[in-house]
């Protein structure tokens, strides 16, 4: 009841305003309004001018867009670090462990010829600089057997004439622990040297295992150096 | 073109039933004809240009025409075209509002309202004259909020019932009467000079 009253005071309170609203006069549309809606629906004049509905569509789907289009991006980054891939300009060629200790036999006796040439005072300081000159010029020392085998061993567990499958050669177990102590296949595909220039396909392999067997190479040389140093 | 004089006779909601069903362009014809008017001045109080509103009841009865199906019977028909007009008023009314950064009409500080007002003051003898005294009113109803201006144009202008209103704008029938007496209220403030007469 009191709400009841409420509603009826406050629509005594703006009878004014409402007698005022409920004069003012009526707004016709205009005579040919009927003729021209009609028009528009025979001809399929569906227009609405008072929509956009571009508008809409852009502002609904932009941060959608975005998102995706940043996700696509961070997807794209992410994945290319994962592949293995190597850069041709970035990385040194490596040397084949047979020319490489071959590389090791030349500098040694470069390094002899270089000893020789100098007088017996200095042979000291010529431990520092050049261990296996050094060990050249002492007749009790030799070459490790490692170094000098190495070269003349046959470096490949297959036969190099007729033509290798890759991927079954490094899956099988032969070839992944050879059994002579030779390393690990370098090259693959190989022909013979005397036919062409083509020395075959270089096997990707750890470089640590091939450095650390060169180092091992020297300091074994060092050790019976300066065991035999020690005994005189 | 004559119509079927049977069709007349007919309700609104029995007219778009026989527009839905058999597609009588006549029935749509009936219904176009009664509610233009009404859709017209409507429109007019609430956006205040006469051509933008001949544009926008015509727009109504294109939706009307296409979407006939939509329309249910649970609801009245006059219901029904009132808030499509009502809706297509409110885009226009936004769409001018990002077009005008500036808008004195929606501004809320009632002091700078009324300056506006005192420089447009028009004698009290010469507000007597209907045609101004309409013109002031329309202007001081442009100077309402959209969403007070609706409402009374819906009830006091219009003559819709607070569940009809309800109905038509989908928000609670404490909102409309709450909406209505403080479009009021603004309103009576702004026209206090039409009431000295």
């Amino acid at each position: 009841m009191e709400k009841n009253n409420n509603i009826g005071n406050e629509e005594k309170e703006f009878e004014k305003l409402q007698t005022l609203l409920k004069e003012l006069p009526k707004v016709n549309t205009p005579d040919n309004f009927e003729y021209n809606l009609m028009t528009k629906i025979q001809n399929k004049n569906f227009e609405i001018k008072s929509e956009k509905k571009k508008n809409i569509f852009y502002w609904v789907y932009a941060p959608t867009f975005a998102l995706v289009a940043s996700v696509v991006i961070v997807f794209i980054i992410f994945t290319d670090k994962g592949v293995d891939t190597e850069d041709p300009w970035g990385i040194q060629p490596k040397l084949r462990p047979e020319i490489q200790s071959e590389e090791t036999l030349n500098y040694d006796i470069q390094l002899e010829e270089e000893a020789n040439s100098k007088p017996a005072t200095n042979k000291m300081n010529n431990f520092d600089k050049g261990k296996t000159s050094a060990q050249i010029q002492d007749p009790n020392i030799k070459r490790n057997n490692l170094s000098v085998n190495k070269s003349s061993q046959p470096p490949y567990p297959f036969n190099k004439s007729e033509s290798v499958d890759l991927d079954k050669l490094l899956n099988t177990e032969e070839v992944s622990s050879p059994t002579d102590g030779i390393s690990q296949s370098h090259l693959a595909g190989q022909n013979d040297a005397s036919e062409s220039q083509f020395k075959g396909f270089f096997i990707r392999q750890k470089e640590a295992e091939a450095k650390k067997e060169s180092l091992r190479i020297r300091e074994d040389s060092l050790k019976q150096f300066y065991d035999s140093t020690k005994n005189k | 073109m004559a119509l079927d004089k049977k069709l007349i006779s007919l309700t609104d909601e029995e007219l778009i039933k026989e527009f839905q069903d058999n597609n009588t362009i006549d029935a749509y014809e009936i219904l176009v004809r009664r509610f233009k008017d009404p859709l017209m001045n409507f429109v007019f109080r609430f956006v205040g240009d006469r051509d933008v509103s001949t544009d926008i009841v015509q727009d109504t009865m294109i939706k009307f025409y296409l979407n006939k199906d939509s329309y249910k019977s649970i609801a009245k028909f006059s219901t029904w075209i009132y808030t499509i007009a009502g809706n297509l008023a409110k885009n226009e009314l936004k769409r001018r509002g990002r077009r005008s950064m500036v808008s004195i009409s929606n501004s809320d500080d009632d002091d700078f309202t009324l300056q506006i007002e005192d420089k447009k003051f028009i004698a009290p003898d010469r507000a007597a004259d209907n045609e101004i005294k309409s013109k002031i009113v329309q202007d001081a109803l442009l100077k309402v909020k959209t969403i007070y201006r609706e409402m009374i144009v819906l009830r006091d202008i219009e003559g819709f019932s607070y569940e009809e209103i309800v109905e038509m704008t989908g928000i609670s029938i404490g909102t409309v009467k709450s909406r209505i007496n403080r479009g009021r209220a603004h309103l009576q403030k702004l026209l206090k000079n039409i009431y000295e007469v």
